[in-house]
Formats: structure tokens, C-alpha cells, sequence
């Protein structure tokens, strides 16, 4: 009887309040997405018999790399885009930054072990490289395929430093920022767990895969629980991001 | 008095195998101060280059550009073809974006936007994107960013061309009024024939190849122009006859 009452009423509160349920189930669905590698870690620090505080630790240390690496990528990336998509000094530089993405990153690991020694910085080095190509050359793409006429409205209306970086670069290379993060961190992923597992730091990812490297059925798990947390950021942040973008440039 | 006089204008650009084209051959005239100038001729006769010359957008070129000296050249209106609304900025701050440009403060720049937006009808699309707009509903937004800074010369790069027929004739009437009202000198380019009559003063009718003004036709046709007019086709012939010889 309780049961048939309460049935009645949650039908007569979804009906009236459609909408409002509409975006409790959107909240409920981006927690699920939140919280199941999560609970997928726990589990299996459960089987791994190891502390679900150190797996969460290994997780949080590797984000954070990721994430140094990312702002500084974007920084450098976008800033050099911006330098160089128009004007003369883009002739000469386009071809050398073409040149220095092509070089295999890890060419430059004794180089990079003697500079930063193998510390949290000789990864975050590594992850810049592996980000701001792809930054960068997405950048680049989006300012290049500016209207013509949007930089003769600008030009004409006289708009110049910061505010045109505001009103007009800023805005014009915000797809091209999305699409080069999406790339660049797809690339760092792999990046951070090599690196992190060439330099033997002991935190992250890396030292996770490494510590079961002799089990194939861990190492299957953990490449599940990483896909899973490379799919809640995608699902959660660029996804949307790069919706809007793109909107917003139509 | 003249607002706009090209002395000797001759332009040439380079093609992608490094050949030179003469774009502008010689143009010499002068625009009066007030006055609606078309610009008319076929594609290729340099008609959008000299208005580009005009306003200040090219600037390599040889020969002489000269303003009037109550001209300020840094505040010219331009309406392009496409438009050329930034399209991640509302309808207002396209429009606000020239008085942004020249720093003025920000209740000054909602008057003069609020203003501008509501005598083009675009009070109510304020907020609106440029995507959730019609093209002559964005035509208006590039008009309104055009008239909000006030300027003397207001030049129009074929405004009309990317619009369908009933909105191109709707928005050339509020243009004659809005010249009318404002007396301010206008600069058109078009390549429509029926257009140029009913819109110009004079007409200079150009050629291509290398472009150049064949002839300045003044238009004294009385306003309101009747496009069935036997006066309006007579000019219409007399126009078509001119470009035909080239």
C-alpha cells in the first residue's frame, strides 16, 4: 500500500517537474562518471592488497603533473601561435617549429636526465613537449583560418592590444585550444606513464604499472581504471568544451 | 567640397607563380562631401580595392589619397559583404566594439549602442548571438557598428549581395533614410546595375583588366526612385551599354 502511494506520488512529481528531474538525472549521471574510477580503484586496491589511499596518491600525484605540464604547454603553445600567425618572422618560424614537433621526444632523454636529474620536473619536461605541438599547431590553424574580413573589421575599428587580444585572438583561439589539448593530453597520457616509469620516481601511475608488471591481469585492470579516468575528463570537461568552441565560432 | 580625391591611383598585386596584375589603372576622381558614390563595374575591375584604398584598409599603393581635413580617418563606418560580425560577441558588443576600440567609457557606449540598436530594430536581439540571427538581421548588426561611431564616410563593400532580394530592398530604403538623415557621405560598392541607380549621386562606372573608371554618370533622377520608370530603365540601358563596351 506504502509502495503504491509512493508510486503514485514520485509520478505525479516527475510529471509536474519534468524539467527539474531532466537535469537531476544530468547531475546524477556526471557523479556516476566521477566517482566510478574512483570506486574502480578501490576495488582494486581490494585486490591488489594494497592501501586505496596510496592508489589515490598515485593517481593525485600523476594528475598533477599532467595538469603543471598542461598550463604550462598552453602558456607557451598558444603564446608562440599568437607570436607567429601572421607577419614575416611566420615564414621562417613555422618551418623550424614544424622541424622541432617532428623530433622523438625521448631523443632528448640524457639530455634531460643531466638537466633536471630524476625529479617531478624531468617528467613535467617531457609532458610539456608532449602537449604544445599539438597546442600549438591547432593554435595556430585557428587564427590562420580567421576570416579575412573579421581582421579588416578589427583593423578598421582601430581594436589593438589587450583589448583585441580579448575581444578577438583570445576568442578566435579558443577551438583550436580545445582540439590541441584534446591531442596534446592524449599524447601526455602515454608520455606520463613512460616517463614516469624510465625516471623509477616511485609516485604515479608509472609506479603503479611497474610495481605489477608481472601480472598481466593488474596490468589489464589498471590500463582499465586509466581509461576510465581519461574518459570522466573528456566526458566531463573537453566534451563540452569543445561544443561550445565550436558554437560559439560558427 | 570633396570628402575623398584619388590622385593617380594605380595598384598591382602578384599572383602565386609571382606575376604582376594591374588591379588599378590610374584612377583619378573625387567623391563630394554629403553625397552617396557608387562604385559599379563587373568582377575584377578594382572596384572593392579602391574602396579599400579608400578607407584606409590597403595601404600599398601608388598615387595619393587625399581627405578632407575635418575628416577623421580613424573613425570611417565599413559594411562588409559578409558582414563580419565576430561571432562568439553578442549583437551588442558588435556593435559596441568601435567605441570600445577608442576607450570611451562604458554608460557613453551603452547610449550610443542602445541608440544605434534600436534605430536598425535590433533592441530586442541585443543579446543575442550572431548565429541565432537572419543575414539581414546580421547586415543590420554590421550597419549598426557602422553609424555608431558617427562617422563622416561610411563605406559599403556590396552590403546587399549576400541577401536575398526582399530583405536587400527593405534594407536599402532604411539606408536612403538613414542618409538622408545623417548626412553623411557614403561610399558603395555593387555590382548591381538597378542598385546603383537607386541608391547614388553619381556612379562611377568602372572596367577590368586593368581596372579602371570608364565614366562618372551623375545620377539626378528624382528621389523616391521608381525602379519601373521609363527614366530608370532608360539610365539602366545607358549603364548596361557602358559596361558591355568596357
Amino acid at each position: 500500500m506504502i509502495l503504491h502511494d509512493t508510486m503514485i506520488l514520485m509520478t505525479w512529481i516527475l510529471q509536474r517537474h519534468k524539467h527539474i528531474y531532466q537535469r537531476r538525472w544530468h547531475v546524477i549521471f556526471a557523479l556516476i562518471v566521477i566517482a566510478l574510477p574512483l570506486i574502480f580503484f578501490a576495488f582494486f586496491a581490494h585486490l591488489a592488497h594494497i592501501e586505496t589511499a596510496v592508489i589515490y596518491a598515485d593517481i593525485g600525484s600523476s594528475l598533477l603533473r599532467l595538469f603543471i605540464a598542461y598550463i604550462i604547454a598552453t602558456i607557451l603553445g598558444w603564446t608562440l601561435a599568437v607570436m607567429f600567425y601572421r607577419g614575416r618572422g611566420s615564414n621562417i618560424a613555422l618551418p623550424a617549429f614544424d622541424v622541432l614537433q617532428s623530433v622523438p621526444t625521448f631523443a632528448a632523454l640524457p639530455i634531460a636526465v643531466l638537466t633536471f636529474g630524476k625529479s617531478n620536473g624531468l617528467i613535467i619536461f617531457f609532458l610539456v613537449l608532449a602537449i604544445i605541438w599539438p597546442v600549438f599547431f591547432s593554435v595556430l590553424s585557428s587564427l590562420k583560418m580567421i576570416k579575412g574580413e573579421y581582421h579588416e573589421a578589427v583593423q578598421i575599428y582601430g581594436l589593438r592590444g589587450w583589448k583585441k587580444l580579448k575581444l578577438f585572438v583570445i576568442p578566435a583561439s579558443i577551438p583550436g585550444l580545445i582540439t590541441g589539448s584534446i591531442v596534446g593530453l592524449g599524447d601526455a597520457w602515454e608520455a606520463l606513464v613512460t616517463t614516469e616509469i624510465i625516471v623509477g620516481i616511485g609516485t604515479g601511475f608509472g609506479a603503479f604499472f611497474q610495481q605489477f608488471s608481472n601480472d598481466s591481469k593488474m596490468t589489464i585492470i589498471g590500463i582499465i581504471g586509466l581509461l576510465m579516468i581519461i574518459f570522466t575528463i573528456n566526458k566531463m570537461i573537453w566534451l563540452p568544451l569543445l561544443e561550445k568552441s565550436h558554437s560559439l565560432a560558427e | 567640397m570633396n570628402a575623398i580625391t584619388f590622385n593617380h591611383i594605380h595598384k598591382t598585386f602578384k599572383d602565386y607563380r609571382g606575376k604582376k596584375l594591374e588591379a588599378l589603372h590610374d584612377v583619378t576622381c573625387s567623391i563630394k562631401q554629403g553625397e552617396f558614390f557608387i562604385l559599379l563595374g563587373p568582377s575584377g575591375c578594382g572596384k572593392s580595392t579602391l574602396l579599400r584604398i579608400a578607407s584606409g584598409l590597403e595601404k600599398d599603393f601608388a598615387g595619393e589619397c587625399v581627405y578632407d581635413k575635418e575628416i577623421n580617418q580613424s573613425a570611417f563606418g565599413f559594411v562588409f559583404q559578409s558582414f563580419a560580425i565576430l561571432p562568439w560577441l553578442s549583437v551588442y558588443d558588435n556593435v559596441a566594439l568601435p567605441l570600445v576600440a577608442q576607450k570611451m567609457n562604458e554608460n557613453k557606449i551603452h547610449t550610443l549602442v542602445m541608440e544605434e540598436l534600436e534605430s536598425l530594430g535590433l533592441t530586442k536581439f541585443a543579446h543575442h548571438l550572431p548565429k541565432e540571427l537572419s543575414g539581414g538581421m546580421k547586415q543590420r548588426v554590421g550597419i549598426a557598428r557602422a553609424l555608431v561611431i558617427k562617422p563622416k564616410v561610411i563605406f559599403l563593400d556590396e552590403p546587399f549581395s549576400a541577401l536575398d532580394s526582399f530583405t536587400a530592398t527593405e534594407l536599402r530604403i532604411e539606408l536612403l533614410k538613414i542618409w538622408q538623415e545623417r548626412k553623411m557621405t557614403i561610399v558603395m560598392v555593387t555590382h548591381n546595375i538597378e542598385e546603383a541607380i537607386e541608391l547614388g549621386d553619381r556612379i562611377a562606372v568602372m572596367s577590368a583588366r586593368p581596372g579602371k573608371i570608364d565614366t562618372i554618370i551623375d545620377n539626378t533622377f528624382s528621389r523616391p526612385r521608381n525602379s519601373r520608370s521609363q527614366t530608370f530603365f532608360e539610365m539602366e540601358d545607358k549603364i548596361t551599354e557602358l559596361i558591355v563596351k568596357g
